[in-house]
């Protein structure tokens, strides 16, 4: 009886290790399935039918652990502004842009399906990203289908050739938060140098720290304590111990929220007060309020905010408080998604045509003003842009790097004080 | 390796053990596999941090407000709802109990929002230092709360008449009937219980780490690791075994780097299963 018991147990774990290890590998003979068919309907009419919308789809976490529904507020302010001044003209004809929304809920799978539906069946010229580990997916996706793909945070510089040729990230490079954390942490003064670094190792978190070990070295710091771990990770014991033993001052993070959770408990539990704390991911989205008091002092890398400088920072600020009133964060994740949103629209009317290799064309030509910077894509169709470290401040996020006058940064993190 | 990793690693544990020990009890008394056991460690959770912004009471103190809330749904919910399904096909049990995790899952995203979320208190993120070994109390407190539950849920099955009677029930349904014994009620009780330990394991969970409506199925996976070290049905077994798990992983993780602690449990786990299948500590057919 109780072997009969353990087997579907048994059986019910072999398929989650089997579904977490097809999770990683189905984009690739998924998209490859669907390349020519997708190349056909790219190489078709590239004006639509008078007055027929332009279908442009997301695929995007709005639910699960990486949830992100800031973001498609962006991407419908733009589309909406776009159709209210009679939409996007080709050919010299208007036509409204339709924008197709579907939740993925943080699921690979689900996004390389819903990713093919949009293409093959909405018939969506375009396709703007949802975030982060996820992208790493979507983008060779696009790259398969022949349809461009204008994410915010698509980690090209982490993943090598993921944009391939359809592309395009027009979030802050990831690499920025880290060197501008250098700076920070040195125009404080008052660190020995030593960093510990922990992340996820999923290919984000993995790239990530690549990333920021470089940098962390060319900064003259010095990588003290160092950890991958799995999403839902519980103890951090051992690297806390770690971090600790080598008096590491500086701590720069990579993970999901929930294990950012167990670690700031942890951390201030078991008595490690690093001086300065960056959070990237976890920190850099409203669900590092959760943490109460204890997340107060996190650094957090930003690419917008309303003391930004940036173009139409005064309009962004105003459209996007109406949803979210004094949140910065939200904001500035909504921002982010309409800047992607207009850079595709702007390309769109570029190109004159629906045609998605046109339209990939005339994304790679774009070169002006929009929300979060002058947009200029390199040879791997990144976008740096500005990034900005700002710090978790009384429950508020507030700009301290580049310096903002009668703002401080607190130092050291004081939600961590013991 | 510090003392301090592996004592923290055993009391991290012991959250596996709370959660396993539900599950195992429910398997063992019910014969019932459910897959939603760790939703209703989530909803524990969300019921005690709705009460908690209301009342601002201290998490420990709405434990026996969740408890109360918790047993009579998954009670009504096994009487009224599982029981006749179940009665149908016993295979059911996996299929019904799948939808509901999928249905509390989409019901907790809705109420409550995609965000982790977490409970607040000033305890919860304090260390104490026992024996030079530094110690989270939230997770102190979830070892103290999960031996005052196993030995009293050991206690009344070894040592109550009403545990008597539910070891009938789980042992042989048909004669207990006979003997005038209401399997069904005692069916109900047994997951209502179960239910009980996965929303109090929930709270706990909330004051020590966080949760989010999808953030069920991992510790899922932990108590199913759990139950097939201890042997179903096996109550202290199973926190011994959540302890156990917990000390596993904080080993694997100094020794093998942070990537390899789940793959060492879930090795672990196969393996115990094939070398023995009625688990490490088992041996009765209803441990109980």
């Amino acid at each position: 009886m109780k072997t009969r018991m353990l087997l579907p147990a048994a059986t019910l774990s072999a398929l989650a290790l089997l579904g977490a290890a097809c999770g990683s590998s189905s984009p690739s003979s998924a998209g490859s399935s669907a390349t020519n068919s997708s190349a056909s309907s790219a190489s078709g009419s590239t004006a639509p039918a008078s007055g027929a919308p332009i279908v442009i789809g997301v695929s995007i976490e709005l639910t699960g652990s990486e949830a992100i529904p800031q973001l498609p507020v962006g991407y419908q302010e733009a589309v909406n502004e776009a159709n209210a001044a009679g939409g996007v003209t080709i050919a010299g004809v208007k036509h409204p842009l339709k924008l197709i929304i579907l939740d993925n809920r943080s699921d690979t799978s689900l996004l390389t399906s819903q990713v093919h539906t949009l293409v093959l069946a909405d018939h969506a010229v375009a396709l703007v990203s949802g975030c982060c580990n996820l992208n790493v997916t979507e983008a060779p996706l696009a790259n398969a289908l022949h349809v461009p793909l204008v994410g915010t945070a698509i980690p090209t510089n982490l993943v090598s050739s993921v944009n391939g040729t359809y592309g395009w990230d027009v979030f802050v490079s990831l690499a920025s938060p880290t060197n501008y954390f250098a700076k920070v942490v040195n125009s404080l003064g008052a660190t020995d140098d030593k960093v510990a670094l922990i992340a996820n190792n999923n290919p984000e978190g993995e790239g990530q720290q690549a990333v920021f070990e470089a940098y962390a070295k060319a900064a003259n710091f010095q990588v003290t304590a160092k950890a991958l771990v799995p999403i839902g990770t519980t103890d951090y014991s051992s690297f806390i111990d770690q971090a600790k033993q080598t008096g590491a001052d500086n701590l720069v993070v990579q993970m999901d929220s929930p294990d950012c959770f167990a670690l700031w408990k942890q951390m201030k539990a078991l008595g490690y007060q690093p001086k300065t704390a960056l959070a990237n991911q976890c920190g850099a989205i409203p669900t590092w309020r959760g943490l109460g008091s204890l997340g107060n002092g996190t650094l957090l890398g930003l690419d917008w905010t309303p003391q930004s400088g940036l173009p139409e920072a005064a309009k962004m600020a105003s459209v996007f408080s109406r949803t979210y009133p004094n949140d910065v964060v939200d904001q500035e994740v909504a921002v982010n998604g309409y800047t992607a949103m207009e850079v595709l629209i702007s390309a769109i009317e570029h190109a004159n045509s629906v045609s998605p290799t046109a339209i990939n064309t005339a994304i790679g030509e774009t070169d002006g003003p929009f929300p979060l910077g002058i947009v200029k894509f390199d040879s791997q169709h990144d976008w740096g842009g500005s990034t900005i470290n700002a710090q978790w401040q009384n429950g508020n996020v507030v700009q301290v790097y580049p310096p903002v006058p009668g703002v401080k940064a607190e130092f050291p993190v004081t939600g961590l004080a013991g | 390796m510090s003392l301090s990793i592996l004592v923290n690693g055993i009391l991290i544990g012991s959250l596996f053990g709370l959660v396993g020990m539900g599950l195992s009890l429910l398997a063992g008394v019910v014969k019932l596999i459910n897959l939603a056991q760790g939703n209703f460690l989530v909803g524990g959770a969300y019921l005690a941090i709705a009460f908690h912004e209301q009342l601002h009471w201290d998490p420990l103190l709405l434990i026996p407000m969740v408890a109360v809330v918790a047993f009579a749904c998954a009670y009504c919910l096994q009487r009224y709802f599982l029981s006749s399904i179940l009665k149908a096909s016993a295979s059911s049990s996996l299929v019904v109990t799948f939808g509901l995790s999928l249905v509390l899952q989409a019901a907790y995203q809705e109420i409550f929002g995609a965000n982790s979320r977490s409970l607040q208190a000033s305890w919860c993120d304090t260390g104490i230092t026992l024996l030079g070994v530094r110690l989270q109390s939230a997770y102190v407190v979830c070892f103290v709360v999960g031996l005052a539950l196993t030995a009293g849920v050991w206690a009344v099955l070894r040592h109550t008449r009403q545990g008597s009677v539910v070891r009938a029930a789980a042992s042989d349904p048909a004669t207990a009937r006979l003997l005038g014994i209401d399997v069904d009620k005692v069916f109900a009780v047994t997951f209502a219980i179960s239910a009980v330990l996965a929303a109090i394991a929930g709270v706990l969970t909330a004051v020590a780490q966080s949760v989010s409506p999808s953030g069920g199925f991992s510790l899922l996976l932990f108590s199913f690791a759990v139950m097939a070290i201890a042997g179903i049905g096996s109550v202290p077994g199973a926190f011994v075994a959540g302890m156990g798990v917990g000390l596993l992983q904080a080993v694997s993780v100094y020794f093998l780097g942070g990537g390899s602690q789940n793959l060492v449990v879930y090795i672990a786990f196969f393996a115990i299963l094939i070398a023995r299948p009625t688990g490490l500590l088992g041996r009765r057919p209803v441990a109980v």
